[in-house]
């Protein structure tokens, strides 16, 4: 297929291309595996999401290489594919509970425990916007103004969603104290 | 800080070592040395499908007609050999009532096959190409996620179907009428002439001063007939018309008979449930004149006969429709001298229709004239590269009734796989949100009277947690003089 090589063409070639790459490998593969892990709670599925998103920056590096934010829309990528993971999971429960009758807690390993879990459970829960703000905001530690960029809201919208959601997360982990 | 912030905090950092300490023993490029081709490659071929042995199945309840439909009733098409529902070996569709029609595949899809204008665009002297896409106007019911072919905004819970009454040779590129009948309308035949008695029947006829025709009627049996017509004069539409009879609800094709036998005059040419397979594929590009100023949208379409015409029909009445070779050819835009023709279409070379793949397009955003530029092409663009390709929509604004409203004809969007809904906002404010199911035209109410200020509207997709996928970012619209 023209134009479309494999990463190791590409890293065997050590073009400066494929340095841009490594680079921003390296920059932003530990981030995106944290930023999936806050809201899947598994290891795997985390690991799975940073390479995907990896592989399709890589697909798309001549795009991508050039933008002024290649971070931002790498954790844009990453967050729908972490809805893309839910989505799936919801599907799963569904037909679990069609097949065998009852609903059972998902079989994930956890890579969070104790408040983490029920935390960032509460944080997977979220609407969508308020998830990804709240998980942009904690986890990576980014600004309102570079949160909006990302998420592609006014920053007005942004400080809303993370108001909401930190109501929502402070009054469920209130009740479920109780 | 509180806390409650403090507790979030000391998370998020737990979080991140345990996030740093996953990724160390990963490998990152895992999956960058998967074979095949990159994922737009994919997303291009997807919709363009040929069915192999097909089943659609209408769930719901209260059913009735078409089983076991063979596909080979009778239309042809230019080389003479039957068409469209000839394609699916084996189709059995049950009409019920429902509000969903659920597909069910069998057999893959086939491989894309090339067709003869798949580049196309202007000759750069007449017109200078700024982008250009690879699209498909038509949703496919066989595949996967596929839904039912809805025309003219006018979707049915039942099976509808289509037929298509023209000139066999070339027909998509000369006057034609799609007729359609509903089972389950609830819409009152309505129109701004009296109605014309035919057979016992009312019918609003209306001949539109863009030279699309509309006709709807009641039918004794509750059922509606419903037709609307690209070219066609008021003498011919009523010529059609008179040529009718209701085919009984258990037919393959319960739509109408045609008897018209006088020479020349326009034949049934295709027919299928709306519920059946449609295969087609198109590309398209834009141009800009540039001592006008105009863009211009191109399209060329290959596939089934009924895709062929439904590009032409369901959309603003285009600038200029032509074959060219076994490719219809559209172009849509304003009529001027400067505009391009058909003769000026060609296949771009490979390494030019790359390059315009990726081009962001050259709209006229900035503050199109109401009243002066009726419909100005706009586009849709994924939020996110990698998640679908930027296509058009047509952004028609008009004033009718002492009421402004908008129209957005979806023909030429590409909507993306996530995509959930259209949400319209006008002046920062929801105007109307709606499913992608929806084809045709949508549109609403802009205010009262001509307009006097400027507005400023924003299309979009969205997924069912009100994410953008797609955007036309801010359109501003200024009076025109």
């Amino acid at each position: 297929m023209c134009g479309v090589r494999t990463g190791s063409q590409l890293n065997d070639e050590k073009t400066s291309e494929g340095k841009a790459f490594d680079e921003f490998v390296a920059r932003e593969f530990n981030q995106i595996v944290a930023l999936a892990l806050a809201v899947l709670r598994d290891g795997d599925e985390a690991l799975e999401v940073a390479q995907e998103t990896m592989a399709r920056a890589f697909s798309a590096w001549s795009e991508v290489g050039v933008m002024d934010r290649p971070g931002g829309w790498a954790r844009r990528v990453a967050l729908n594919l972490v809805t893309d993971v839910l989505r799936r999971r919801t599907r799963r429960k569904k037909l679990h509970l069609r097949l065998v009758g009852e609903h059972k807690a998902s079989s994930n390993s956890s890579e969070v425990e104790g408040w983490d879990t029920e935390f960032w459970g509460e944080v997977a829960a979220l609407p969508r916007r308020q998830r990804d703000v709240t998980v942009l905001f904690y986890v990576h530690d980014l600004s309102v103004a570079d949160i909006a960029l990302i998420v592609d809201v006014p920053e007005g919208t942004v400080k809303s969603d993370l108001s909401r959601s930190r109501e929502t997360l402070r009054d469920k982990l209130s009740r479920s104290e109780r | 800080m509180s806390d409650f912030e403090d507790q979030i905090r000391a998370s998020a950092e737990r979080v991140r070592q345990r996030g740093s300490a996953l990724a160390e023993g990963a490998d990152p490029k895992a999956l960058l040395n998967r074979d095949g081709p990159a994922r737009g490659d994919e997303r291009r071929s997807r919709w363009i499908l040929v069915a192999g042995s097909v089943a659609v199945v209408a769930a719901g309840v209260a059913g009735l007609v078409v089983v076991g439909r063979q596909g080979s009733d009778g239309a042809a098409n230019n080389d003479g050999t039957p068409v469209s529902t000839s394609l699916l070996v084996t189709t059995t569709t049950i009409l019920k009532r429902s509000t969903e029609v659920e597909p069910v595949i069998t057999g893959p899809p086939e491989e894309a096959v090339p067709f003869d204008l798949s580049r196309p665009i202007a000759d750069p002297e007449v017109c200078e190409t700024v982008s250009a896409q690879v699209f498909s106007r038509t949703l496919l019911p066989p595949y996967p996620g596929g839904m039912p072919l809805t025309l003219f905004a006018r979707p049915s819970s039942l099976p509808i179907p289509i037929q298509i009454i023209g000139q066999e040779v070339d027909g998509p590129a000369k006057p034609f009428a799609v007729l359609e009948r509903f089972f389950d309308s609830d819409r009152n035949p309505w129109g701004r002439e009296d109605p014309v008695n035919i057979g016992g029947n009312d019918i609003y006829l209306d001949n539109h001063l863009n030279g699309n025709g509309e006709a709807v009627w009641n039918l004794p049996d509750g059922s509606q007939g419903y037709l609307r017509s690209r070219g066609m004069s008021r003498d011919e539409l009523l010529e059609i018309l008179n040529a009718l009879t209701p085919r009984p609800t258990d037919a393959n094709v319960p739509g109408f008979d045609y008897n018209n036998s006088e020479p020349g005059a326009p034949q049934l040419v295709v027919e299928q449930m709306n519920t059946d397979a449609v295969r087609g594929q198109g590309a398209g590009s834009q141009c800009h004149v540039v001592e006008s100023g105009w863009v211009y949208q191109i399209s060329a379409n290959e596939g089934e006969l009924l895709h062929r015409f439904v590009s032409v029909i369901d959309r603003p009445p285009p600038l200029e429709v032509g074959t060219i070779g076994e490719t219809l050819v559209i172009i849509s835009g304003i009529a001027d001298p400067s505009a391009p023709s058909i003769d000026d279409i060609v296949n771009a070379d490979e390494a030019t229709w790359r390059g315009l793949l990726g081009a962001p397009g050259r709209f006229p955003l900035v503050e199109p004239p109401i009243g002066v530029v009726r419909d100005v092409l706009v586009e849709l663009s994924p939020a996110e590269p990698t998640r679908g390709e930027s296509s058009s929509l047509t952004l028609s604004i008009n004033e009718r009734e002492g009421v402004s409203n908008y129209e957005i004809y979806l023909a030429d969007a590409v909507i993306a796989d996530a995509a959930q809904y259209w949400k319209i906002e006008v002046d920062g404010r929801m105007s109307l949100r709606t499913t992608v199911g929806s084809q045709g035209v949508i549109g609403g109410r802009l205010g009262d009277g001509v307009l006097t200020e400027p507005v400023t509207i924003r299309i979009s997709t969205t997924d069912g947690d009100d994410f953008v996928i797609q955007s036309t970012g801010d359109i501003r619209l200024r009076p025109g003089p």
